[in-house]
């Protein structure tokens, strides 16, 4: 049995080096040979710091990408190797700095931020694939819940599985916008300066950074994607609100840097069409997110049992809530006390305190679809509600009342006594 | 007895002097594959390990063909004990060969899957050679033939 099983691992071990050994070592050399002879070309041809502290992080990246390669290439490579391959491209890309009078501080701050780029563009490619396939993956769930469950189900039903990966789809849908932004900051952080005073030549290394590291195109497929997100997982409340406030920010960052890459795009139509066509893209999310808070809040009224007319908008969630309350207040159906306790206690305890005071009002005041008065003014009439239809206050007011009546003859009496009796008498005699 | 004993020491140096002389071990093992194109003539050309040969009769051997023989992309190796690994894509079979003077003689022929290798590769693994053939699992090789792996 011992012998077997030490067979069994033997074997597995074996098909492990295998499957791992499985690429072709002439193809490893080749490989590395012609990366290495492009960035020693792109040497030649480097012109400015940037383009130097670009080919510093291409050499740093192909010694990271074949170091474990390292004995092989130094074997097969006569008579340079790995080792002297790399140590040769570090030192003419030094050699040409130096032609060039570049200072070398420069060039290791902008070598730095380069590295960032990279970094980040790698993250974004990640998150890209993660993303793509938590959300296939949500939306093969759906379609197999629903086929199941017929119409009794929509993605709001609480399964934990499905839940799980909605949690982490936006999450990664946070992350992957957040380092499309640090991307893009970082690209032009190396330029220091403003894209009108930049020189054609800097112009057009920038306008190959935002092209090879797909800025736009990255940009579209976060718009995409949340848009997805958002019809896919009909998330409601406080969910809800975080994409909106995912939207406003994604916008807001969209927004600071568009004109910057018009300006880089100045000579090019059809890029500047792609800077366009994201802010129709972005309108479209807008417009979607939107919708969706309406159409949830809307839905959350009707599932409470109250009957506000429906709104569309800022404008209209705040007159027709107003008119809801003012109508509450004002009684015209001259329903009992009772009732109308119930109607506001359920209200308060199963809205108010829960949903609209909770999260929508402070929400809606931050997103600027309706302003800090609207909003006092809903909660003024809240109070007003409570004031009227509350049995503590009535019956306190009646206490109240029944206390004065019977206080204002005793202070009468204690005010106003009769005349002393024996001054009568006095005057009598 | 003189002359048995002349002929005794002639017999000695005779013999030392045909003795051949022998050096071990020896390590003839290519870090990686040569890749070399056929050309008009059959030849190919190696510039890392510098060496030419000509194919033609092996390409014969291989596809019954001695005419289109131009830009076949021959894979060669040569393992620690100097064996001569051969095959190209489409080849059904892998070829070892030794040297002799001024060329080389096949001392094996390994089937490997009769519909033709699709993209084989070398690799040195030694003491083995290991032949890559595409998505299917790879093959450990010696002068004898097939130690592991798949062979169809």
């Amino acid at each position: 049995m011992k012998i077997i099983l030490q067979f069994f691992i033997l074997f597995m071990l074996l098909s492990l080096v295998l499957e791992a050994q499985e690429k072709s070592d002439y193809a490893i050399v080749q490989l590395f040979r012609t990366k290495a002879q492009s960035i020693s070309q792109s040497v030649d041809k480097a012109s400015s710091v940037q383009e130097c502290a670009e080919l510093n992080t291409s050499v740093d990246a192909i010694g990271k990408e074949f170091v474990n390669d390292k004995i092989l290439l130094n074997k097969a490579i006569y008579p340079d190797g790995y080792d002297r391959t790399i140590e040769h491209l570090r030192g003419k890309l030094l050699v040409r700095q130096k032609d060039l009078g570049f200072i070398e501080s420069q060039v290791v701050r902008i070598t730095e931020l380069e590295t960032t780029v990279s970094t980040l563009t790698d993250q974004v490619k990640k998150l890209n694939m993660q993303n793509d396939k938590l959300l296939a993956d949500i939306q093969m769930l759906n379609r197999n819940v629903q086929k199941l469950t017929g119409d009794l189900f929509d993605a709001a039903t609480p399964l934990d599985s499905l839940h799980n990966m909605i949690v982490k789809l936006r999450q990664g849908l946070q992350d992957r916008d957040a380092l499309i932004f640090a991307l893009t900051d970082s690209l032009f952080l190396q330029y220091d300066k403003n894209v009108s005073d930049m020189k054609d030549v800097e112009k057009q290394g920038l306008l190959g950074k935002i092209e090879r590291h797909n800025i736009i195109s990255n940009v579209k497929h976060s718009i995409v994607d949340n848009v997805a997100f958002l019809e896919t997982t009909q998330l409601k409340g406080s969910d809800l609100v975080t994409l909106v406030r995912q939207q406003k920010r994604f916008q807001s960052q969209w927004a600071g840097i568009a004109p910057k890459l018009t300006s880089i795009y100045l000579n090019g139509k059809t890029r500047q069409y792609e800077v366009s066509s994201v802010d129709s893209m972005l309108a479209v999310w807008g417009d979607k997110v939107d919708n969706s808070m309406w159409r949830s809040l809307n839905t959350l009224f009707k599932e409470k049992g109250f009957f506000v007319k429906k709104f569309e908008n800022g404008e209209e969630f705040n007159s027709n809530l107003i008119a809801f309350l003012s109508e509450q207040i004002q009684n015209p159906n001259e329903e009992t006390n009772d009732t109308r306790f119930k109607l506001f206690t359920n209200f308060h305890e199963n809205l108010w305190l829960t949903d609209l005071n909770a999260t929508w009002l402070p929400a809606l005041t931050e997103l600027n679809k309706i302003s800090d008065t609207q909003r006092k003014e809903i909660e003024a009439k809240v109070e007003k509600w409570r004031s009227i239809v509350s049995p503590g206050a009535s019956w306190l007011i009646y206490v109240l009342v029944l206390l004065g009546v019977l206080l204002i003859p005793i202070l009468a009496i204690r005010l106003f006594p009769k005349a002393p009796q024996a001054v009568k008498e006095t005057s009598s005699t | 007895m003189k002359a048995i004993v002349i002929l005794f020491l002639f017999s000695i140096f005779f013999l030392a002097g045909c003795s051949s002389l022998i050096l071990k071990p020896g390590n003839f093992a290519w870090p990686v594959e040569s890749v070399s194109k056929v050309d008009n003539k059959g030849m190919i050309e190696d510039n890392q390990y510098n060496f030419s040969l000509n194919v033609k009769e092996l390409l014969y051997a291989e596809t019954q063909d001695s005419v289109n023989i131009a830009n076949v992309t021959l894979r060669i190796i040569r393992d620690a004990k100097g064996y001569f690994f051969v095959t190209a894509s489409k080849f059904k079979n892998v070829y070892i060969f030794e040297q002799i003077e001024g060329g080389l003689k096949l001392t094996k022929k390994i089937l490997i899957i009769p519909e033709g290798i699709e993209n084989p590769a070398f690799n040195q693994r030694q003491p083995y050679i290991q032949l890559l053939n595409g998505q299917s699992s790879p093959i450990l090789l010696t002068k004898e033939g097939i130690l592991e792996g798949e062979a169809k």
